[in-house]
């Protein structure tokens, strides 16, 4: 049985009021924080219990990049580019990731990258790839329109679709393909035909050398018909008779329940065509559909929500910024690669499929690997001290509350009795060091399947 | 763990192991503050440690004076400079260090006196180490002040270390037993008994009877006594701290070093640079190394004796004819980082690669000569290629420099060049031009496949040589957020002039090379600058200064390099370059040499210190 079923989406997607059932507490701080970003940071946390819902999403929405950070990342992505290693750019933006206050932004970053997904295993400039990257965050709140525009002529996605030359006699389908069904529309709402006259509109679109040219003499001028609609149409002309398709904006909006709610199941489309039918009158802005969401009873009261599994970066960089622990984003970069993620190198055009899909014999395992590891260099260094400093500064003195602290801290669930009766073991019986003991005990953590819940 | 008296709480690890090295330093221990009544007198109260030992011993190493390089250490000009260094701070301020400190100060504390007196009281005869072929078990002989002040120090090790165990329950945790007389000990691992003024200790007590016998009975046939340890001591510098001695025919004999006699390799690189050594201490009888510490350098030196005529024909390629192969004079480039200067015959060793190379290395090698064949037009690398160079040849690296108007890339890389003669230099140059040519061919194949710029081939006339390079063409559009990349550091260049071949990874670095070889500096170092006859095999000489300089060229990309590795944000990153580049002021240089002379082949290493500021 779908749990959708029976319910009012008006009610689902009615704002979040504080009350006495559900009150604004932290662990209710934390998921939100959670969902909306990479995970938060402790003094994050404690702003937003202060601020309330309402002032915190503004927050995550509004917040952009101190000017010093800025400048900051932007000379270590151009050392990282210098060295010519895609690898070495995923590590700057997972330094990124970590460091930014921009969370929301760098969440739809990385959504996008896994949605608009070109991989630098084809795309052998790091310098197109570092360009297409730019744009994801430029545009992470959209429009989606411009956005997909912008794709369009994107080299990097060009040449990862073997779309750098495009021809008026041999019109190439792959992109136009999966503008249709990757992008905008999804299976089941276009015909092969369409495909093919959508792919006619973008001849003579092509990478040259290194940057998109439109090459004129190559461009099919010749009427075209797709969609329901006839004409002399060219690349962004077919891309906007994409998306004034009604199931464009239902399929953006799905696709944002999915990162931002839960994975499964899959809500019916009237839970979805309210955040649809927002998309379009907001010209394709993803700012009040993301608003709506993250301030929404659904997200924030329902259980429905404890169905959302962390992708591997999610999970490492929300470990990482909440136990402020200073690492080697290279060597990070490499274990992410490891449990599924890697990135800048996403399997196929599909991008990561997510939801359970990160999780098998071989990634559950290798996710409480790096967690463990960064557990064990939390206990060594972070930001301000190590593992038993920031225990300290929080207050957590007892067994039990160092146990609690660092559940309602890192888990999305509480801890069962078991499961506390082990931490609490691990926490009694370690080594002499503080800071090493609490490290152990997260590795308790790591193993528990909750671990893995946003 | 061990309690001061007073002291409830026990004390950490780090003391309880330095109160055991102060047991292991010189104690005459015995039950309770005794004195023994009846110690057995030895035959010479006043033997060296060389003439306790057997002429079975294998290895012999000594720090003959320790206080004296103690008080060098601490005096050194340096020594200042290194204690108000941030880094040096520092490490001095970990936790580890801290605890470590602590223990001294704890030690320090029960026994009544500093540190240095106590290295004073304990080592002024010095620290010895020895391995015996028969017992295969190293032994340490420290030698004290006197008798008196070992017994004085410990009583009162003892003492505390019965405390400790009396206050956990424990046992007494010094076993003891007898040799004819002597009163041997054990705690931990370590048993150690004591003859006059000397600690010996070892992890096996069989391996201190020996040691015993000789004290009391004398040493016949001592270490002191063989002709190769009279000869290898008296060469010693007399300014040496520490020396060592080992005999490798007695270990090749015992099977103890079985790389030694190990017949191929399978590294070429390491043949090409150490097979001549190899094949000296596969023949040699000893090798003897000295370590010395002075104002403005420290210097490890290795000798041992050689001989020619144990060089088989596959490693002649190292040495040269009757051992005579002697590199070329030393060139000097401005913003000179490093130059490597060796006596080689490629060729020959190329040729001799079935008696040098393991089967898996012949067949690659094989391989590879045959791939390069096909590109060179029929010839053979090996016969052609490789036969056709001298073997004098110098290797340079220096400091980048960028023209005026051309892309300066992120990450500056030092150039670096080859010089070298040809053999029959008017042949061979035409088949060099070709190379360099295709090389620049293959590099634009590949290069044009991963969508960086092509080399463009360019020639030019310098007088009477002539140089051929490739330059990348520029971007369309540089702008200050341009990112250049890597490549931009090269333009590869070859001239040749005479029967000189100059290859160099840019042209500035050819041009200044060429100056090099047309007018040698007057006080370049040259072979004839060491002692007459005196054959200087292989050079290496890397400058501190400029080698700091190229850090700080990459200094932006060093911090980057140190946020993403480390996670660090850009001020601890700063920080921690800067503590790097700080330690880098104190080092001038760094030389290594492969010499013979008088049938004695010397490797001598040396830092340079930089006790004045760098300017």
């Amino acid at each position: 049985m779908n749990p959708f079923d029976g319910r009012d989406p008006r009610e689902a997607w009615r704002a979040y009021d504080p009350d006495a059932h559900f009150p604004w507490d932290r662990r209710r701080a934390t998921r939100l924080l959670r969902r909306a970003g990479l995970g938060p940071t402790i003094a994050e946390i404690d702003v937003a219990v202060k601020a309330g819902p309402s002032e915190t999403v503004r927050t995550l929405l509004e917040t952009s990049e101190p000017a010093p950070l800025v400048t900051e990342l932007k000379d270590v992505t151009a050392a990282a580019l210098a060295t010519n290693d895609a690898k070495n750019l995923a590590a700057s933006w997972l330094l990124r990731m970590i460091r930014t206050p921009a969370q929301a932004t760098e969440l739809l970053t990385l959504f996008w990258h896994g949605h608009f997904a070109t991989s630098a295993a084809k795309v052998t400039d790091p310098r197109m790839m570092l360009h297409q990257h730019d744009q994801f965050r430029r545009f992470a709140f959209g429009p989606f329109d411009e956005l997909t525009r912008t794709m369009a002529r994107d080299p990097a996605m060009l040449i990862y679709l073997d779309s750098a030359t495009n021809r008026r006699t041999r019109p190439n389908e792959n992109f136009a393909r999966e503008v249709m069904e990757l992008f905008c529309l999804g299976l089941g709402n276009y015909a092969e035909r369409d495909i093919q006259e959508l792919a006619r509109c973008f001849t003579g679109w092509e990478v040259h050398p290194g940057a998109f040219r439109f090459y004129a003499a190559q461009h099919d001028r010749g009427e075209k018909e797709f969609l329901g609609r006839r004409g002399a149409f060219d690349g962004d002309e077919g891309i906007r008779i994409v998306l004034d398709q009604p199931a464009a904006a239902r399929f953006i909006a799905r696709k944002l329940v999915r990162l931002y709610v839960c994975d499964e199941p899959e809500p019916p489309d009237a839970f979805i065509q309210p955040l649809a039918d927002e998309l379009r009158q907001g010209d394709w802005n993803l700012k009040p559909v993301v608003r709506r969401i993250l301030t929404s009873r659904l997200l924030l009261t329902d259980p429905l929500a404890d169905r959302k599994i962390q992708s591997p970066v999610q999970l490492a960089v929300s470990w990482i910024r909440a136990l402020d622990v200073r690492l080697s984003t290279q060597q990070l970069n490499t274990d992410l690669a490891s449990i599924g993620q890697g990135l800048f190198f996403p399997p196929n055009v599909k991008g990561w499929p997510g939801g359970r899909t990160w999780l098998n014999s071989a990634t559950i395992v290798g996710r409480a690997n790096v967690l463990g590891r960064i557990a064990r260099e939390a206990a060594q260094r972070s930001g301000a001290g190590n593992l038993a400093s920031l225990a300290g500064r929080q207050g957590w003195e007892s067994h039990d509350e160092v146990v609690s602290g660092f559940a309602s801290l890192l888990l999305a669930k509480p801890l069962d009795e078991a499961d506390r009766r082990q931490a609490r073991q691990r926490l009694e019986s370690g080594p002499a060091d503080r800071s090493q003991r609490i490290a152990d005990m997260l590795q308790v953590f790591a193993l528990l399947p909750e671990v893995n819940l946003a | 763990m061990i309690h001061l008296p007073g002291h409830s709480r026990p004390l950490p690890r780090s003391v309880r192991w330095c109160l055991i090295v102060a047991v292991l330093l010189g104690l005459n221990v015995g039950r309770g503050a005794q004195v023994q009544a009846d110690d057995p007198r030895p035959a010479n109260p006043d033997a060296t440690a060389a003439e306790l030992l057997a002429d079975s011993t294998v290895l012999y190493a000594e720090l003959a004076d320790p206080p004296r390089l103690v008080q060098r250490v601490l005096t050194h000009p340096l020594a200042s400079k290194v204690q108000a260094s941030d880094t040096v701070r520092g490490i001095y301020e970990s936790p580890e260090v801290a605890k470590m400190r602590l223990g001294v100060g704890f030690v320090e504390l029960g026994l009544g006196m500093t540190w240095q007196s106590l290295v004073d009281n304990l080592t002024t005869g010095g620290i010895y180490l020895a391995v015996d072929r028969g017992t295969r078990q190293p032994i340490i002989m420290v030698k004290a002040k006197d008798a008196e002040s070992l017994e004085r120090l410990r009583d009162r090790v003892l003492k505390l270390a019965r405390d400790d165990a009396r206050g956990k329950g424990q046992p007494d945790p010094i076993q003891t037993g007898e040799h004819r007389g002597l009163r041997g000990y054990k705690i931990d691992r370590f048993s150690f008994v004591t003859l006059g003024p000397w600690l010996v200790a070892s992890e096996k007590s069989e391996a201190l009877k020996p040691v015993a016998d000789a004290w009391l009975d004398g040493q016949t046939a001592s270490l002191a006594k063989i002709p190769e340890f009279q000869t290898a001591r008296a060469a010693r510098p007399t300014t040496a701290f520490a020396w060592a001695f080992v005999r490798l025919d007695k270990l090749r004999d015992a099977g103890l070093a079985p790389p030694l006699v190990k017949g191929t390799t399978d590294n070429p690189v390491a043949e090409l640079l150490l097979g001549g050594i190899m094949a000296n201490l596969q023949k040699t009888s000893h090798v003897s190394a000295s370590w010395t510490l002075e104002d403005d350098r420290t210097r490890l030196l290795v000798s041992a004796p050689h001989d020619d005529e144990w060089v088989p024909q596959s490693r002649k390629f190292f040495f040269g004819p009757a051992g005579q192969g002697a590199a070329p004079a030393m060139l000097a480039v401005p913003g000179q980082l490093s130059v490597l200067r060796v006596w080689r015959d490629i060729g020959g060793m190329w040729a001799a690669a079935p008696d040098l190379f393991d089967e898996r290395v012949n067949g690659e090698l094989a391989q590879a000569n045959s791939n390069l064949s096909n590109v060179l037009g029929g010839k053979d690398f090996g016969q052609d290629v490789l036969e056709s160079l001298g073997a004098e040849i110098q290797v340079v690296a220096a400091r980048a420099q960028f023209e005026k108007d051309a892309p300066t890339p992120a990450i500056k890389l030092p150039a670096f060049g080859v010089v070298v003669r040809l053999r029959d230099a008017d042949t061979n140059k035409r088949l060099w031009k070709v190379m360099f040519q295709t090389l620049i061919g293959f590099v634009n194949i590949g290069g044009g496949m991963q969508g960086l710029p092509l080399l463009e081939l360019e020639t030019e006339k310098l007088d009477d040589a002539q140089l051929i390079m490739g330059r990348y063409v520029p971007p369309e559009k540089i702008s200050d957020e341009t990112v250049v990349g890597m490549h931009y550091n090269f333009s590869p260049t070859m001239i040749v002039v005479g029967d000189r071949l100059l290859l160099a990874s840019n042209r500035q670095l050819a041009v200044e090379l060429l100056k090099a070889v047309r007018s040698p500096a007057p006080d370049a170092p040259a072979n004839t600058a060491t002692p007459t006859g005196e054959v200087v095999n292989t050079e290496l000489s890397v400058d501190g200064p400029t080698l700091r300089a190229i850090l700080d060229d990459n200094r932006r990309q060093l911090v980057a390099q140190n946020m993403l590795e480390k996670g660090h944000d850009r001020a601890a990153a700063e920080a921690e370059i800067g503590a790097l580049m700080s330690i880098a002021e104190f080092f001038r240089g760094v030389g290594l040499r492969v010499t013979t002379l008088d049938k004695t082949l010397r490797v001598s290493a040396e830092v340079r210190l930089a006790t004045e500021p760098a300017k």
